[in-house]
């Protein structure tokens, strides 16, 4: 079900009948996704369905098994890559749960962050001060305060401010693929449109997005391209912008009932 | 006869038979102190494992050492202890290699009243000042502290009159050079903090090269009501040296007591700190930081003496062993039946880098009071695995992701040491241990 390709170019992500386990059970049940430049996908599901496994199988967590099938991104292959080289490739995935780290300041972490991929692409590291002025410029997009940078990495933040400190991260690291998983969960709706504002604001013709959620109202912010369904690990339906309203109005009863996969309590 | 109470009896009867009983031009009262201290050595025999607190160090190699060498005499200070610059701190003392190095040592301006100076200096100029310290010296039951007693030559004299608050930090500097190989140094500090007085001292202890060596060092700290004094211990000796410490530390009425013990060197470290909460509302703050990778081995024996009420203190030791390294933390909170309304908190995270590093903790509460609030608690972790991954997603490689958390994990303690020239260089040496420790556990 690889959807209409309405972007020319070539491709930049391409998943090819991916399985994958994780926590001992079969999450992920073939898996095919194509995503050229500039393209921004979603990825709906109801709870269980494997959304948070596919982003987290792109970015590299440990804990995730791949069992089968291929990832390739810009033609290299993404599986045989820690997650520190998927990184520095270009990809990049906001935390559904961005995670406390006491003791390591913000602005720290993020110079380590930056230096580490410029490093990497063969560029010099940024001095304190050159970092700074990036920094000061990308937190206009979040709306977030100075102070929040020399503070511990997410402690005591506000489920917002976790969320807009993983876009400011994105903003600053500028990936080719960003992968958003479940950016809106726990967002006010002030909250949601400050990061959803930032998200829009790093959408360029290059920079493709995969933005995972279960909720439509994040896509009324954040206008993808495709959407995809995914339903006990394989998707079951793909198509434009309107497959997400049409899920807001009947349901996600409404897929799974269509393709009867007859899995009663299958998946995670 | 087994081997250590034989080592102990040829220790001590060096002692008697030797030129080290008397000292020419010390004080006449000093010679019974010695000497008593000897005896009590002679009647506790080296530790064994039999006892609580020396239950996972083993003293053989230790004991060994010291019968060899008790007899040798220190080496003398030599030149590449320039390396050692003392010049731009306000107040230093340094021994190099157990003497007294007067040439690196200076003191600022003080109030009047005030002695900063070493102890074998004092003890022939100024005895008086001295003497009651000493005086009060008793060994209890730690033959190591006797040991001390006996053969200590030098140390440092820290007394702060009452009511003075000196700004800078104190430097007690040991440095011990490649000449010190196979010597034992015993030195012995005293620093009584006078009635409502205040001040930093901050004992280090540093080794040039990689020599093998034994120090075992006493600290006698009296704290006069209302005062109050932050010592830094600063513990990098050489891999190969044995490093034993001894902090005693009496604390009067509403003074406040507040220890930073950090431990990041030697083949094998002790540092066992007695605290004792002597007048109502008295504080004491124990913090501690150990690393040790290799096959180091980093021994903490605590004791915290509620004696009377109101007291408060607060401990938190954190370790973090890596490759085969083995670490203890042992501690004890007393609270006596007259020190009710004391408060008490006790934490010992631990991170192992390696699985086949070792740590033994230990919390004992004694509490013999009815209305009191002690809290305890203890932990054995490794590195976040959530926290590695967002790390290294965001680029960073696995190796510094570990040596981020690690540090981060470190920093709780660091963040406490007073002085920021001094935090600097320990989180400086800090990130340099854990740099080595993260290419051990890799």
């Amino acid at each position: 079900m690889t959807p209409p390709n309405a972007y020319e170019g070539p491709v930049m992500l391409k998943i090819e009948d991916l399985h994958a386990r994780a926590g001992g059970a079969d999450i992920l049940k073939g898996i095919d996704l194509t995503i050229r430049p500039g393209e921004v996908h979603a990825i709906m599901g109801p709870n269980g369905s494997g959304k948070s496994t596919v982003a987290n199988v792109l970015a590299g967590r440990p804990s995730v098994e791949v069992t089968g099938g291929s990832v390739e991104f810009e033609g290299r292959d993404l599986l045989a890559l820690s997650p520190e080289e998927r990184a520095h490739a270009g990809i990049f995935l906001a935390f559904q749960y961005p995670v406390e780290i006491p003791g390591i300041a913000n602005n720290y972490f993020l110079k380590a962050s930056l230096n580490a991929l410029r490093t990497a692409r063969g560029e010099d590291e940024l001095d304190a001060f050159d970092f700074l002025e990036v920094v000061r410029e990308k937190m206009k997009l979040v709306e977030m305060d100075e102070k929040f940078m020399s503070r511990s990495v997410n402690e005591g933040f506000s489920g917002g401010e976790k969320k807009r400190n993983e876009i400011l991260q994105m903003a600053v690291l500028e990936p080719k693929l960003a992968i958003l998983d479940e950016t809106d969960s726990g967002l006010d709706i002030d909250a949601l449109r400050t990061v959803a504002n930032g998200v829009n604001a790093l959408r360029t013709p290059d920079r493709s997005m995969i933005i995972i959620t279960h909720y439509q109202r994040l896509l009324d912010y954040i206008v993808p391209d495709f959407v995809h369904v995914l339903a006990r690990g394989s998707i079951v339906r793909s198509g434009g912008k309107d497959l997400a309203l049409e899920l807001e109005e009947k349901g996600y009863g409404w897929i799974e009932d269509e393709n009867t996969v007859a899995k009663p309590g299958a998946s995670a | 006869m087994n081997a250590l109470s034989d080592q102990c009896n040829r220790i001590v009867a060096g002692f008697r038979d030797s030129a080290m009983a008397r000292r020419p031009g010390a004080p006449p009262w000093l010679e019974p102190i010695r000497s008593a201290a000897i005896d009590r050595f002679q009647e506790l025999g080296f530790p064994t494992r039999k006892r609580e607190d020396w239950k996972y160090t083993n003293v053989a190699n230790i004991a060994d050492f010291l019968t060899k060498g008790f007899d040798r005499s220190l080496p003398e200070a030599v030149a590449d202890a320039d390396e050692f610059d003392s010049s731009r701190l306000e107040h230093a003392l340094v021994f190099v290699n157990g003497r007294y190095d007067l040439e690196r040592s200076h003191t600022g301006s003080l109030p009047s009243g005030s002695v900063i100076d070493s102890l074998a200096r004092v003890l022939n100029e100024q005895p008086e000042f001295a003497e009651p310290m000493l005086s009060r010296t008793d060994p209890g039951d730690r033959a190591f502290v006797a040991l001390n007693a006996a053969f200590q030559q030098d140390g440092a004299l820290v007394s702060i009159p009452p009511g003075a608050t000196i700004e800078n930090p104190i430097y007690l500097i040991f440095v011990s050079t490649e000449a010190a190989n196979e010597c034992i140094d015993h030195p012995l500090n005293l620093i009584r903090i006078g009635e409502g007085a205040s001040a930093t001292v901050v004992a280090r202890h540093v080794s040039i090269g990689n020599a093998a060596y034994t120090k075992n060092v006493v600290s006698n700290i009296e704290l006069a009501d209302g005062a109050n004094l932050q010592h830094v211990g600063f513990e990098m000796e050489s891999e190969s040296a044995f490093h034993l410490a001894t902090l005693n530390a009496r604390i009067g009425r509403d003074a406040h007591f507040t220890s930073h013990a950090i431990s990041l060197g030697a083949a094998l470290a002790r540092h066992e700190i007695r605290a004792t909460l002597e007048g109502q509302g008295a504080e004491c703050t124990l913090n501690g930081l150990y690393i040790a990778s290799g096959d180091r081995h980093v021994d903490n024996q605590t004791l915290v003496d509620h004696a009377e009420p109101h007291g408060t203190s607060r401990e938190l030791y954190k370790g973090i062993l890596s490759n085969r390294a083995k670490g203890v933390f042992n501690g004890t909170v007393i609270v006596r039946p007259d020190a009710q309304k004391t408060s008490a908190e006790q934490s010992n995270p631990n991170l192992l880098l390696s699985g086949s590093a070792e740590v033994d903790t230990r919390p004992n509460l004694e509490i013999h009071a009815d209305d009191v609030k002690c809290t305890h608690g203890a932990t054995v972790g490794r590195l976040d695995d959530d926290a590695m991954f967002f790390l290294r997603a965001r680029g960073i490689s696995e190796r510094n992701a570990r040596q981020m958390l690690s540090h981060a994990f470190a920093s709780e303690v660091i963040d406490r040491i007073p002085d920021e020239p001094l935090r600097d260089l320990i989180r400086q040496r800090v990130e340099e241990s854990l740099l080595m420790a993260g290419r051990e556990a890799g």
